[in-house]
């Protein structure tokens, strides 16, 4: 009876075994494994684009007209190996590819993210104090669900006009809803728990149960919609260039680069837009991957 | 593996209790009751949706569902004492302990704490009670944030609340937790590292972490092994000598009642039926419905019984039957127990009883 607690019964383990568990989980996984991998790739091409990229797609004083539609393996006169080809303005598709991935990580990953904070603020807040806040919101999130992404976003842009800035704000109003209704259904469940209960028994202030007993909670949900709708994101970006409504033509995104060569799809240059399609694929591919494994190794009930 | 909890010195008599309760309205008194429950009462309401306002606007007749999980409880608890509180689940006693602890605020009826009405307390007298009372819970899976560590579970509301500072905090933690007897080297786990019986005498190292005076037991042991149980209830004897607490015990299980308190408080459908000393409920008791719970407690002698069960279900809170709530059950049900509810009445020395049976000329 004396004996300390803690000697018998279960065996306490390393302190973060928890992340251990999660990392050696990851690494058994080879889809996984192959889909970080591809994202590493892709996020260190993209931020190495200035340096490894063979021209400077943006400089216009490096472009020919005149090394316009090479196909894919030809030497511009200027020297230049086109290992993609070139497109009709005669930028090299490898560089274009690099910066318009660029592009297109940066619109798609600072959209979710934003859309991940106000959805997260919003969705707690309507979870911890339900009511008539939460009644609005949630009607809110239903009608904004309901209207299909494309269409909030294109509405948007034609009354904003288009620029890369309006593109994130447009994205961002179609994500936060999605993100506000997980995280307010699990604010719901968690606020219900005891030990919410015992935070208010100790009287903690309001503000620090919401943030340091609620917030961290939720947060597990979050990551998991987050990168299925980063890659939404990124599909979406991709949709809206092609459509023209998305980044300026100077800076072209993977789904600009797209929309620029499908004219020329069926006279035989297919890389003009074949090569954007195929790093758009992977891109999308990878986050798929991480995300999916994500949900597996985050959620309890699927916990070996 | 039980030592006796009780104390002859710890026997404070309900008629004693009552009577400084009614000196205690003249001023506040140190050797009045901790708490004191006046007409305590919690209505839950679902109000009408949209649907069923539209509905009702077509001829329909939904109405609004109203529970009144406690309903009109008086109760004071002597410093020092174990006050049991046992019913049937649903009759209202983890509301009511929720209530004293402070986590749902009363619909009517009010709380006093050491003699002043806890509704009126603001600011520092607030925070004062706020802290005396705390609350250990059933679960020990859901009552410790899963993603603090053991001293942030334990050494956060102290140092928020100033109890302690941030260089005292590592000592003050391994402090709580050698007095729930528990390694204080386990301080930088994390909840899922551990047992129930174990993540349960964390929760408790949380309450006594404000230094609290009284300390409302949900059902504290339900939820652990039995030999865990053991152990857990003679910590809270243990506690409660060294650091001179208060309990208020909800159970339902009337073998810990009987082993811990002092006094016993019998609910049903949200009302008190009886109350007694322990030694005095468990030898006489007066209700029916007492009589018919003290019958089903299994024990070794009696074990070739058959257990009858009580009667019929417990009716719906959502729509209770009229006069004594117990009265569709009862074996003993006259024509006035569905017309009149029985208030509580004095039928021995601090024992009281709402039973009809009671009125009858001997």
């Amino acid at each position: 009876m004396t004996d300390v607690a803690g000697t018998h019964a279960t065996a306490p383990v390393a302190d973060d075994a928890k992340w251990q568990r999660v990392l050696r989980s990851f690494a058994e996984n080879k889809q996984a494994v192959f889909g970080l991998a591809l994202l590493v790739v892709l996020l260190l091409a993209a931020l190495l684009a200035p340096v490894i990229a063979p021209q400077n797609p943006y400089d216009l004083a490096q472009i020919s007209f005149l090394d316009a539609m090479m196909r894919p393996g030809e030497a511009s006169p200027g020297g230049i190996l086109h290992v993609l080809g070139t497109d009709s303005q005669g930028r090299d598709l490898l560089s274009a590819i690099l910066y318009g991935l660029r592009i297109s990580i940066v619109v798609s990953a600072s959209a979710t993210l934003i859309a991940l904070v106000i959805g997260l603020v919003l969705g707690l807040a309507a979870g911890y104090f339900g009511g008539r806040f939460d009644a609005f919101l949630m009607r809110l999130v239903d009608v904004q669900i309901s209207i299909p992404g494309l269409l909030i976003a294109l509405l948007l842009l034609v009354a904003m006009g288009p620029g890369v800035g309006k593109l994130v704000i447009a994205m961002v109003a179609i994500y936060w809803a999605y993100f506000a209704r997980i995280v307010r259904g699990v604010a719901l469940v968690e606020r219900k728990k005891e030990y919410v209960e015992a935070a208010i028994c100790l009287a903690l202030p309001r503000w620090r149960i919401v943030l340091r007993h609620l917030l961290v909670n939720c947060l597990p949900p979050v990551m998991v919609v987050g990168t299925v709708l980063l890659a939404r994101a990124v599909l979406l970006e991709a949709s809206l260039s092609y459509l023209g409504l998305g980044v300026p033509v100077t800076q072209p995104s993977l789904g600009l680069l797209i929309a620029n060569g499908f004219g020329y799809l069926m006279s035989g240059e297919y890389w003009v837009s074949f090569f954007p399609g195929v790093a758009l694929v992977m891109l999308i591919f990878g986050v798929n991957l991480v995300g999916d494994h994500l949900r597996d190794v985050l959620n309890p009930r699927l916990q070996r | 593996m039980l030592s006796s909890p009780r104390s002859a010195t710890d026997l404070t008599s309900g008629e004693a209790a009552r009577a400084a309760a009614g000196l205690r309205l003249v001023a506040p008194d140190a050797a009045g009751p901790v708490i004191e429950l006046r007409g305590l009462t919690r209505v839950f309401r679902k109000p009408l949706d949209f649907a069923a306002r539209a509905a009702n606007l077509l001829g329909a007749d939904i109405r609004e569902e109203v529970v009144r999980a406690v309903d009109g409880v008086d109760l004071s608890v002597q410093p020092g004492e174990v006050v049991g509180l046992a019913g049937e689940s649903g009759c209202g006693k983890s509301t009511l302990g929720r209530m004293v602890a402070g986590i749902l605020s009363p619909s009517a009826g009010d709380i006093y704490f050491e003699g002043r009405r806890v509704a009126e307390l603001k600011g520092q007298a607030r925070r004062d009670y706020a802290l005396a009372v705390q609350m250990i819970f059933q679960d020990p899976y859901t009552s410790l944030n899963p993603r603090m560590r053991i001293r942030d579970i334990v050494g956060e509301a102290p140092l928020v609340h100033g109890l302690t500072s941030r260089a005292e905090l590592k000592a003050y933690v391994r402090e709580m937790l050698s007095r729930v007897r528990m390694d204080p080297q386990y301080d930088t786990r994390y909840p899922h590292q551990f047992s129930g019986g174990q993540r349960q005498r964390i929760g408790i190292a949380r309450a006594l972490a404000v230094k609290p005076k009284f300390i409302v037991c949900d059902e504290a042991v339900a939820a652990l092994d039995v030999s865990i149980q053991a152990q857990i209830l003679n910590l809270f004897m243990e506690l409660r000598e060294q650091l001179s607490l208060t309990y208020l015990f909800i159970s339902h299980d009337l073998g810990v009642i009987n082993h811990l308190a002092d006094r016993v408080v019998i609910m049903y459908l949200g009302r008190v039926v009886e109350e007694a000393e322990t030694d005095e409920l468990f030898a006489r008791p007066n209700h029916p419905y007492t009589t018919a719970l003290l019958d089903e407690i299994p024990r070794i002698e009696t074990r070739r019984r058959v257990y009858q069960g009580i009667k019929g279900e417990i009716p719906s809170p959502l729509n209770p039957p009229s006069g004594c709530y117990f009265h569709p059950r009862c074996p003993h049900a006259m024509p006035v127990c569905r017309e009149v509810a029985p208030p509580l009445k004095t039928v021995a020395p601090g024992h009281r009883s709402a039973c009809h049976l009671n009125d009858r000329p001997a």
